[in-house]
């Protein structure tokens, strides 16, 4: 909230799943689902950090003026004359896909199996990638945003995309935080930094194995 | 845009025009360098003459970049309306070695082709839409009797695999799956229910991704099942391919 401008946001009444919602101006359509306890799934989301788009789980069916798109809910706003389906057979379709590819890394995530049971995504579909990491980006993001460190970021693209400790920070910062470990959907942040920690700045092992 | 920022070339994630918001938060118009080329003409010699060239929604001129298997490859400048068998076999000479024409590829590794039936369609952005093939940049790529579509498929997702910024699962993802799906076939290993699969797979990249990169990925593919679907189903049967793959 700017403080300086006492002008309020103006309200948009907008429909979701057939219930009418109050939405502030600016507001994302998953911001207004959640207000009225309206589920959307979610992986990349997190209320502290910028939206980001990246999982598309949040797909949502969107009509405007007679024109209905598939959005999506974590970055798209809301608008005047807005509808907005959050199930139907496209929906459900590409959020099945999804998560069969994201179990193709991370068969055993509780978060992934759970919505695989609700859209009937089979784990087995895809074959087996060696990487757990579903680059949901959410270790990356919270330490850029919220702890302004930056001690892990994304490196490569495309397929090979994946997450990477930066050592020279790392080893500084990460051992009095780990924040980010309980944000993880599947175990891989913890496994890139045991892997990071023990090739770059190993605690001394005599000293680890005397404490236990 | 992102690039010009200093940040990493990842798409923006928010719904913005970026006539509205653009780079450092600016209003900004993006356009190819030919698109501002043809605006001095435009300014100088007046709309009238510049539409005077030209289909009824396709006004002036196109610069279409030949390649591919045709005699004379290069950049020429042509009106629109123009069909494209007269730039395959005027302005380009034809097909080395006397081989027949299989496909024209449009735009691309994001664009589509069209066969040898359709050659008589004129260069009009409208025309060549509806059949999938986008005028794109006016890269033509001539494909002759002896390519194997499901190998030009397999090229261009190859590439964008490399190209995608790999931010979003379903082109993440998707590209790489049905990468894999064509190499199998490709390689003789194509099973029943890969064309299904790449079907399936192809919708949901198309309508989920975050940035037209990924929306139009499988585009090349989706064109060559719709006028190629035979030589699919003719590698997954592992009967010898009208045209055996060129090693």
């Amino acid at each position: 909230m700017i403080m300086g401008k006492q002008k309020k946001k103006s309200e948009i009444i907008i429909q979701i799943d057939g219930k009418e919602v109050k939405a502030p101006e600016g507001m994302t359509v998953l911001e207004a689902a959640q207000k009225a306890d309206i589920f959307i799934p979610t992986l990349c989301h997190h209320e502290k950090l910028e939206p980001y788009g990246a999982c598309r789980i949040c797909t949502v069916e969107a009509e405007v003026r007679g024109w209905t798109n598939l959005v999506a809910a974590c970055v798209y706003t809301v608008e005047e004359n807005l509808v907005v389906g959050t199930r139907s057979e496209k929906v459900d379709k590409i959020r099945k896909l999804i998560l069969e590819f994201l179990l193709a890394h991370a068969p055993n995530s509780p978060q992934l199996q759970d919505l695989a049971q609700e859209y009937g995504a089979d784990k087995d579909r895809f074959e087996k990638e060696p990487s757990f990491c579903i680059l949901c980006g959410l270790c990356v993001r919270y330490c850029a945003e919220v702890k302004k460190k930056n001690a892990i970021g994304f490196v490569d693209r495309g397929a090979r995309r994946e997450i990477s400790f930066i050592p020279e920070i790392a080893s500084k910062e990460c051992n009095s935080c780990k924040e980010c470990f309980p944000l993880c959907p599947t175990s891989y942040l913890q496994t890139a930094f045991v892997l990071t920690e023990s090739l770059a700045f190993p605690r001394d092992s005599s000293q680890t194995a005397l404490k236990k | 845009m992102k690039s010009i920022e200093g940040n990493p070339p990842e798409p923006r994630p928010k719904y913005i025009h970026t006539s509205v918001s653009g780079i450092w938060g600016k209003p900004s118009v993006l356009n190819n360098v030919e698109t501002w080329a043809n605006v001095p003409l435009i300014i100088n010699k007046g709309s009238e003459w510049y539409t005077s060239t030209g289909t009824e929604r396709s006004k002036g001129t196109k610069l279409v970049s030949l390649s591919g298997n045709i005699v004379n490859t290069g950049v020429a400048e042509v009106p629109f309306g123009t069909t494209i068998r007269e730039i395959v076999y005027g302005i380009g000479g034809g097909i080395p070695k006397g081989k027949k024409l299989k496909a024209v590829h449009f735009g691309g590794p994001m664009g589509g082709s069209i066969p040898e039936s359709l050659l008589d369609t004129p260069l009009d952005f409208d025309e060549l839409a509806k059949l999938g093939a986008p005028i794109g940049a006016g890269s033509m790529l001539v494909l002759d009797e002896d390519t194997n579509m499901v190998d030009v498929s397999r090229y261009f997702l190859n590439f964008l695999t490399n190209e995608s910024c790999g931010k979003c699962v379903p082109c993440r993802e998707g590209i790489k799956q049905m990468l894999r799906i064509l190499n199998n076939i490709c390689d003789g290993e194509g099973r029943e229910g890969d064309i299904e699969l790449l079907e399936e797979i192809s919708e949901v990249t198309g309508a989920a991704s975050l940035c037209a990169l990924g929306k139009t990925a499988a585009d090349p593919l989706r064109n060559t099942l719709r006028y190629f679907r035979d030589e699919y189903e003719a590698n997954i049967d592992k009967v010898k391919s009208p045209t055996e793959k060129r090693e």
